[in-house]
């Protein structure tokens, strides 16, 4: 098992190394540069020579890919070129955490929802309860956070007063935000731990349960529910790498200083150091979540075996 | 019972840990109740820097007026300059040899005062080519400017900014400019020496920062907020109102609108989807405000590419544009319908009593298409017109593209490009006619029409080849008459918009802002609010 | 494996059915899965016919009817440039429809062909190949679809003298803005599909069916397609039409932020933005696209879970 994770850590990085190949073709494949002005006022040509020249961006590309790299190794990102003397790993210091809050308080949410809803429906199968509760769950799916934000801050914030509009810091200012981010994932857990529970309650050892004489209260709780809920652990890691991805639209309407809206602004503004940085950031994460994963598996299911 | 653990586990940590945090955390979100005025308001992007030197966007100049002085403040009525760090100013009879005197009572957050020398230092700053300012630009009128800025000349000293003692400072320029310290307005700050060179790229912050404004910069979050406290060192520090601001960083329009309508913002612009709500609230509405903008929000032609080479062609898509509408139902703002390109508030704006521009007329329009050969659209090769990404620009396009199919029965395509790309784009020649809104650097018709139309010395986008033009606009920079000027600027406009009409103007910008009855607000017409003139009643 | 095939003695007229009618036969039974399988073919039919159904063409709006509530000129109501906005719905489930087929399609086949071919012959090919996946699993989708989608919009843009690239820009044009973001999702989308089928594939090559397929002499390719991928078919056609909703979502986020058709298309994503903008004062705007989307992706749900029922043999009623 040791050998098993020390290889795949091992093989994260050639897996890291091609993908900052890649972003890095893409970035520079994509016309425009950093120093084309906003809207308004856009920049002579003496002035954007002059901050090309700052940046290093008039060196030939293979040299500022091995630059890139070899800062990498020395733990140095770059830096960002919209925001002079801040550097990416400021940017990242600054606003992982905050996006990482996010994405638990609404990984939270959707477990608290999610789990349950599912159990519910799987014990209560083609009743009311089964389809009512699939449908909520998919809504979640449905209804994008872009409007689901805004109608909540219309409802909780403006019309009953009861929550903040926007922000960050307080557990009162975390409810709507995390609400929005985790719906989606609400249901996805739900509609999981249906199909899960269904299947394990239709296993032989469920039957064998029963028929040794267990209460049916029994049976559901210690033997159904810890089975069902090995294939939903699993995914709650890939679940928090998305959400913590999925998190910049969240955290424009709710103005929460968060890494979410990099990912865009930074495209859009072809930051390319952020860019870069984002990337690597969010691949590194899912390639832990992803690890985490097998090795749970691993953990709760005694017949999967990793050399 | 290990692995039933695991799971409930999970659940129970991933539960309990952001709770956990945020009570641990929780800090800042009581205000802090001190003496004193306070003001909350907002701005929507994180600054990408307090160096005055280097600031770039337009929205952070407002916090860059709070911490420093300039050496001439704009009177907001008339745009004009007003005494700040300069006293008293001349010109030399050929009207290139600017004299400032300045006050000498200024002080550094350090305890030093304020002198010529500061202001020169800041100024090379801007031109040195190492420093990389995107500022640079603007101190070009002076002498040999833009050669050292382009590295040309490596002396920076062969600038024509001369130290003539503490309290005086001259400018020899290229060529006489009879409005420049209007052309100053966003370069003249004074920049502290000694703590650039102590912190480097670090010496705005908070800890480290050294100013000279009515305000002190106390805290910066970055992405979330910034505070700032009255200067009591502040050299008019007796008719600073509010002594501390609050500035949240929130991205999202609707957002601070929202929050505003729930008291946490003093006062905010209204988005162009909440203006028909607000106009008809009737608190809501009574706190609302309609404020001019001098931007010229304006189709721009190619004028080598066609159909649109066709001059008929043009005026016919000119006089399909229903302007008033596009502003009544789309734009929403209060903004100015416009036939000529230079917004009201500018010396040397056309009135429209002048009558100059093409009009809104279905009829003609159909008439100049017919003229240009392609009579209710027929036969006219495809058509596209571009915008760059905005949920508001799109939608002036949908609406334009209406209002061309129904006039003129042409069906033009759209297309948007992001903003990187978007200016690449049209300087590449490649696009026929597009959107563009155009501010000038400073209130003046010389920033809008020399920089539009000049053929040589232009933006060139229009690619047109009217000297006539140019020479109009030449003689009126020059000029010092302001009568004369006028009447200049009112031929080059005649010439741009009507004659040639490679420009279509459609409006000049407003935003409607609202504001607490308790707030008593200035509104700029130049994107630079000045604070320190706000009051707080109660 | 679809190897359980029930030897029911034939009575009177009943003829033994093939595994593909049992499962159909199953899925009609289904009744949520059967609404949702309706649901979609109407769509489909909307989108064929919308210019005999929507009571209006899509881009005329009278902008003095600016906003206007539902009511009897507009049934569902105007948009800010007085667009009637049923005509709109109408019209955008081609676009929504289209996104989610064609994603569909393209992940369908380059996924499952990828997939069955690494994991049929394994070894050093699948190590390869799943390595390659292995890397494009961890980029970050979203990242990666925004890139491609603001490298397809710059570079072809506006003249070319290319004719290839002519030849896009004109089918693009006609799709309304459409067919770099089908081009975008379809080249994030297999990677999922590739490494469901190799897994299939890896353990159905153990099977004896397969092996005595072999040792009668049967070629690689004949393996493939006529061993391996029939029943790889099954669940695959699952997932996908799962993912569907998904599809049609990035469509919506695309559009969004500005990356995706372009005006005036209606696209229900578009509609979704623009009416979040009003969300206060005219909520209808953003209210019944967003209804719109919610029951597409509910119809694909259920569909998919009916199939996935379906084809599970093992599943008792």
């Amino acid at each position: 098992m040791v050998n098993y994770i020390i290889r795949r850590i091992l093989w994260m990085i050639p897996t890291l190394l091609v993908i900052t190949f890649i972003s890095f073709v893409l970035m520079h494949a994509i016309p425009g540069g950093p120093f084309a002005g906003p809207e308004l006022k856009h920049m002579p040509p003496e002035v954007i020579e002059n901050l090309n020249k700052y940046y290093h961006l008039d060196d030939p590309l293979w040299k500022q890919y091995v630059d890139y790299l070899w800062n990498l190794l020395h733990g140095d990102l770059g830096p960002s070129y919209a925001e002079r003397g801040r550097t990416v790993n400021d940017i990242i210091a600054q606003s992982l955490p905050t996006s990482a809050l996010l994405g638990l308080a609404a990984l939270a949410v959707a477990m608290t929802i999610g789990i349950p809803l599912g159990m519910l429906a799987a014990l209560k199968r083609n009743t009311i309860f089964d389809y009512l509760g699939m449908f909520v769950a998919i809504s979640g799916v449905s209804v994008p956070a872009m409007t689901l934000g805004p109608l909540l801050v219309w409802i909780f914030a403006l019309n009953l007063r009861i929550l903040p509009v926007a922000q960050w810091g307080s557990l009162k200012q975390a409810i709507l935000p995390a609400f929005t981010l985790g719906f989606g994932s609400a249901a996805i857990l739900a509609r999981l731990t249906r199909a899960s529970m269904l299947q394990v309650l239709r296993e032989d050892y469920i039957r064998t349960a029963r028929a040794k004489g267990l209460s049916e209260g029994r049976v559901t709780v210690h033997h159904a529910m810890r089975n069902a809920l090995i294939p939903v652990v699993t995914v709650i890691g890939p679940l928090f790498a998305a959400l913590i991805t999925g998190s910049m639209v969240v955290e424009q309407i709710f103005a929460i200083p968060g890494m979410g809206k990099f990912f865009i602004t930074s495209v859009l503004g072809r930051n390319y150091p952020v860019i870069m940085g984002t990337v690597l950031l969010y691949a590194v994460f899912l390639i832990f979540a992803n690890l985490a994963v097998d090795i749970m598996y691993a953990r709760l299911d005694p017949r999967i075996r990793y050399s | 019972m290990k692995k039933s653990c695991l799971p409930l586990l999970a659940v129970f940590m991933a539960f309990l840990l952001p709770a956990a945090v945020f009570a641990a955390g929780a800090s800042d979100t009581a205000a802090v109740a001190g003496a004193g005025n306070e003001l909350k308001m907002r701005i929507a992007v994180n600054p990408e820097t307090l160096d005055p030197t280097l600031v770039y966007t337009g929205d952070v100049n407002f916090i860059t007026k709070m911490l420093f002085v300039n050496l001439c403040d704009f009177n907001e009525e008339t745009s004009l300059p007003t005494p700040d760090l300069a006293k008293t100013w001349n010109v030399s009879a050929d009207g290139k040899v600017w004299t400032f005197n300045l006050r000498n009572d200024i002080k550094w957050t350090n305890g030093r005062s304020v002198t010529a020398r500061d202001v020169e230092y800041s100024m090379k700053r801007i031109l040195d080519p190492a420093t990389a300012s995107p500022l640079g630009y603007m101190l070009y009128p002076v002498k040999n400017a833009k050669a050292v800025n382009k590295g040309e000349l490596k002396d920076i000293g062969a600038v024509g900014i001369k130290v003539i003692d503490d309290w005086t400072i001259q400018f020899t320029l290229e060529n006489p400019m009879g409005f420049f310290p209007t052309a100053l307005r966003s370069v003249a700050f004074a920049a502290p020496k000694e703590a650039i060179e102590q912190y480097g790229l670090k010496w705005f912050e908070p800890a480290n920062i050294v100013s000279n404004g009515p305000y002190l910069l106390k805290e910066w979050k970055q992405n979330d907020r910034l505070v700032f406290e009255k200067n009591p060192a502040y050299y008019d520090a007796k008719n600073v109102q509010i002594d501390k601001v609050t500035v949240f960083v929130v991205t999202d329009d609707s957002t601070a609108m929202a929050m505003y309508e729930a008291g946490q913002l003093d006062t905010v612009n209204v988005p162009s989807g909440d203006i028909d709500r607000v106009m008809k609230d009737p608190v809501l509405s009574k706190q609302s405000k309609n404020v001019g903008q001098l931007i010229s929000f304006q189709i721009q032609i190619n004028v080598k590419a066609p159909p649109m080479d066709n001059p008929n062609v043009r005026k016919a898509f000119a006089a399909a544009i229903d302007k008033e509408a596009l502003v009544k139902y789309i734009a929403k703002g209060g903004q100015v319908a416009m036939d000529t390109v230079v917004p009201l508030g500018a010396f040397g704006a056309v009135p429209k009593s002048a009558k100059i521009g093409i009009p809104y007329n279905p009829a003609a329009a159909k008439e100049y298409l017919a003229k240009a050969g392609y009579p209710d659209g027929k036969g006219l090769p495809p058509v596209e017109f571009n915008f760059n990404t905005s949920e508001f620009n799109r939608s002036v396009a949908e609406a334009l593209q209406q209002m061309w199919k129904n006039n003129l029965g042409v069906d033009v395509g759209a297309k948007n490009f992001e903003g990187k790309v978007y200016w690449d784009i049209i300087v590449s020649g490649k696009l026929q006619f597009w959107r563009m809104g155009f501010n000038a650097d400073y209130p003046d018709a010389d920033g809008f029409l020399y920089g539009i139309g000049h053929t040589k010395n232009g933006e060139k986008n229009l690619r047109w080849e009217r000297t006539d033009f140019d020479a109009l606009v030449e003689r009126a920079q020059a000029e010092a008459d302001p009568e004369v000027r006028k009447k200049l600027y009112m031929e080059a406009e005649k010439i741009l918009v009507q004659d040639e009409c490679a420009v279509i103007p459609l409006w000049s910008y407003a935003y409607v802002a609202v504001t607490k009855p308790t707030l008593q607000r200035t509104y700029s017409a130049l994107m630079a609010d000045t604070i320190k003139n706000w009051k707080v009643v109660k | 494996m679809n190897d359980a095939k029930h030897e029911k003695p034939l009575r009177g007229r009943q003829v033994s059915s093939s595994p593909g009618r049992d499962a159909f036969r199953r899925l009609l039974k289904n009744k949520v899965a059967v609404a949702g399988g309706v649901f979609i073919i109407l769509l489909v039919l909307a989108a064929i016919f919308a210019p005999l159904i929507a009571p209006m063409p899509y881009w005329v709006g009278e902008l003095e009817s600016n906003n206007a509530l539902p009511g009897k000129e507009y049934p569902l109501g105007a948009d800010f440039m007085g667009r009637d906005l049923l005509s709109r719905l109408i019209y955008g489930t081609r676009v929504s429809l289209t996104v989610g087929f064609i994603g569909a399609i393209a992940a369908f086949i380059v996924g499952i062909s990828y997939g069955t071919i690494s994991g049929y012959f394994g070894g050093k090919v699948d190590t390869v190949m799943m390595r390659i996946v292995d890397i494009l699993y961890a980029f970050p989708t979203i990242l990666f679809i925004i890139l491609l989608m603001v490298l397809f919009k710059t570079t072809i843009s506006a003249v070319s003298a290319n004719p290839i690239v002519q030849g896009l820009i004109a089918v693009d044009r006609y799709f309304g803005g459409l067919l770099f973001i089908m081009i975008g999702i379809g080249l994030t989308s297999w990677v999922d599909m590739a490494r469901l089928s190799r897994g299939m594939a890896l353990s159905l090559r153990e099977t004896e069916y397969v092996q005595a397929a072999r040792a009668l002499g049967a070629g690689d390719i004949r393996l493939i397609l006529k061993h391996l991928m029939p029943n790889l078919v099954g669940p695959c056609i699952v997932t996908v039409t799962m993912r569907i909703p998904g599809f049609i979502g990035t469509e919506a986020f695309l559009s969004f932020i500005g990356l995706g058709v372009d005006p005036p298309t209606p696209s229900w994503g578009m509609m979704i933005s623009e009416g979040t903008r009003v969300l206060r004062a005219y909520p209808h705007q953003a209210i019944y696209p967003g209804i719109a989307l919610a029951l597409v992706m509910l119809a694909f749900n259920f569909l998919g879970d009916g199939l996935r029922d379906a084809l599970d043999p093992r599943l008792k009623q």
